[in-house]
């Protein structure tokens, strides 16, 4: 007999997450050094915990308005503006959701009709998959290589036959591989999705948290280039020395047809506390709101009110972590190259995506490092396409657990050199 | 400003109780601002002027942890070892790096260890400057550090010693004969909450999932 709960058949068509069997092993062992956590170790910056107690404190615990409260969806404008020149109307241009998950769910659901194609750039983070499918959409996957830095082409937008998606996600700063696409990287797949007319959602939850290349000394055994990017005294980078993040809603012809989500959960160490927007044309935002005021009504006021002051005043601390973050890429790096397995130089988010050595797969490396050496990592195929061989390894741990953690993949791969 | 900003009660208390309303020292209109070495981008602002861009770098790894040795150094820069190396030395040879010390939370130790916070008011004549009286305290080895402030009183200086005792004896004895200073107020620490910009408590667990997506 079937129960009168039998789940939706779009429900059934989604397994359990393929993280869920590294979670468990590791939630047993107490000895466990963790690169697989997709969230800062840093505490949400004190000012912004500390006027969340006092919006408690003032009894402000009632909704907001759906869109979210007028003073943070005017301080998420100038932000954004001032940041990474993006220019929406507090009125009508921004929607404040419950983390960037809900926005990115809202979108689905708004803008996929039943059968649509979704077109997911891969490897990426592992709800796009998911929500598509709840939405009723098909998904495509398009597979972004190695070769290309993990960058999206309009090559690979065409060989997945992506011309036929509503809608296509791009997820750059980039889960899992730490990839980042530049304006001149992004222009291809901006004219690919205007040429047949697709709409774009750009996870941009990472985009504070980017950085510049290595001297190629540094990367490539002295055959570097040293083009002057490399420059560290460079006029390009930002006050934290790090390269800013370019929107490919700020391409030409691109505003119109784009989705850009984001959020404070990254860069502003806010997992918690649930709080992100969606930004986009009025009727975009429209159609999403209408979903989310009967969905959640408001996003939680109290994260509301830590958002708001950590974009009054905690810049100088998001500058703090940025620089802490790249250190340790830097310092993993180099240890990747030193232990001999391949790495990609990743130049955003909190993560790097080395290659496991020939003979093993990502899983079995995975799991065998994670039994015989209590290291977490996730195999990057649970990322989709293109993750299948590497590893998702977090630097979001302090330095002394990364310095142990790689010490102890170093000995496994020195033991293991192959599987079996 | 938070509550956990404002001093503990009795700092408080002491503060209050300090008498006021004499003569306010004509030389306190000297207001030498003390450079917050708390704000980190101030001071690099200010190092640009002297230092590389790699001795800043490396600087800020060594007040962040000043045993992360040479290699893991050269791992979180731009630098190889020998950069390093060079940097670390050029700052000490500078002046800029002055020591490496250990940051003690001495609740923690069987041993007691007496602490004390002292506000020296000073009068100066022609032939004694705020450097000349510095100086003099600074040789005693219980003077642990000293600034001239602005505000209500010259000098911030720190006493260590092993008893209340040792640390009165050493105000009363050693400096309050001192000619120039006219007056002592002392604070003994009661209980540390940060030093160097750690807190001294109990440190917080990571409590995030051991594996997120």
């Amino acid at each position: 007999m079937t129960s009168p709960l039998e789940p939706a058949s779009r429900v059934e068509a989604v397994g359990p997450s393929g993280i869920r069997r590294f979670f468990e092993i590791a939630e047993e062992r107490d000895d466990v050094i963790s690169l697989g956590v997709g969230e800062p170790d840093f505490s949400t910056p004190w000012a912004a915990r500390d006027a969340a107690i006092h919006s408690l404190e003032r009894g402000r615990t009632s909704y907001t308005a759906n869109r979210g409260m007028a003073a943070l969806r005017a301080a998420i404008s100038e932000y954004v503006d001032e940041r990474f020149a993006l220019s929406y109307d507090p009125d009508d241009g921004i929607l404040v959701t419950a983390g960037a998950s809900e926005a990115v769910d809202l979108a689905f659901r708004a803008f996929v009709d039943p059968g649509e194609t979704v077109a997911v750039a891969q490897p990426a983070y592992i709800s796009y998959g998911p929500g598509v499918t709840f939405a009723g959409g098909a998904v495509l996957p398009v597979r972004t290589r190695e070769a290309d830095d993990f960058k999206l082409t309009a090559e690979a937008l065409e060989a997945a036959g992506a011309d036929t998606a509503e809608l296509l996600v791009l997820c750059y700063p980039n889960n899992p591989t730490g990839a980042v696409m530049t304006r001149a990287d992004l222009e291809p797949v901006a004219a690919f999705a205007r040429e047949h007319d697709i709409a774009v959602l750009a996870d941009e939850i990472y985009a504070e948290l980017t950085y510049t290349e290595r001297t190629g000394s540094e990367m490539d055994g002295g055959q570097g280039d040293g083009t002057a990017s490399q420059d560290p005294e460079d006029p390009d980078r930002d006050e934290a020395g790090t390269a800013a993040h370019t929107s490919i809603a700020t391409l030409p012809g691109m505003a119109e047809r784009t989705i850009v989500v984001s959020g404070f959960s990254k860069a502003h160490a806010m997992t918690g506390l649930r709080l992100g927007y969606a930004l986009g044309p009025a009727d975009a935002i429209d159609a999403m709101n209408r979903i989310h005021q009967y969905g959640l009504l408001s996003a939680p006021t109290t994260a509301q009110y830590a958002a708001l002051e950590a974009l009054d005043s905690c810049a100088g601390e998001v500058r703090t972590m940025v620089a802490q973050y790249d250190r340790r890429r830097r310092f993993v790096l180099s240890r990747f190259r030193e232990i001999g397995m391949p790495c990609f130089e990743a130049q955003g988010a909190f993560y790097v995506f080395p290659e496991v050595p020939d003979g093993w797969t990502a899983d079995a490396f995975a799991e065998a490092l994670l039994h015989e050496e209590g290291v977490a990592v996730v195999p990057g195929d649970v990322f989709g396409v293109g993750g299948e061989g590497h590893l998702r390894v977090s630097y979001a741990t302090g330095l002394d657990d990364l310095r142990e953690a790689l010490t102890r993949i170093e000995r496994f791969v020195a033991e293991r050199p192959t599987d079996r | 400003m938070t509550s956990s900003e404002n001093p503990p009660a009795l700092f408080l208390h002491l503060a209050r109780l300090r008498p006021r309303g004499e003569e306010p020292n004509p030389h306190n209109r000297h207001t030498a601002i003390p450079l917050s070495v708390a704000d980190d981008t101030t001071l690099l602002h200010t190092l640009a002027l002297r230092g590389s861009m790699s001795e800043r770098e490396v600087l800020e790894l060594l007040r962040e942890n000043a045993r992360y040795d040479t290699a893991d150094i050269a791992r979180m820069t731009d630098l190889d070892e020998e950069g390093v190396a060079a940097a670390i030395e050029s700052l000490e040879a500078a002046g800029v790096i002055r020591g490496y010390q250990a940051v003690v939370d001495w609740d923690r130790l069987e041993h007691e260890r007496v602490r004390a916070e002292v506000e020296l008011n000073v009068t100066l004549d022609r032939e004694t400057s705020y450097g000349d009286i510095a100086e003099r305290l600074a040789r005693f080895p219980e003077v642990t550090a000293l600034r001239l402030v602005s505000g209500d009183y010259d000098f911030d200086m720190e006493v260590e010693g092993d008893s209340i005792r040792e640390v009165s004896q050493f105000i009363s004895e050693k400096v309050a004969p001192v000619p120039e200073i006219t007056q002592t107020v002392t604070h003994y620490v009661m209980t540390s909450y940060k030093e160097h910009g750690i807190e001294l408590d109990d440190g917080d667990d990571d409590d995030r999932l051991s594996v997120s997506p």
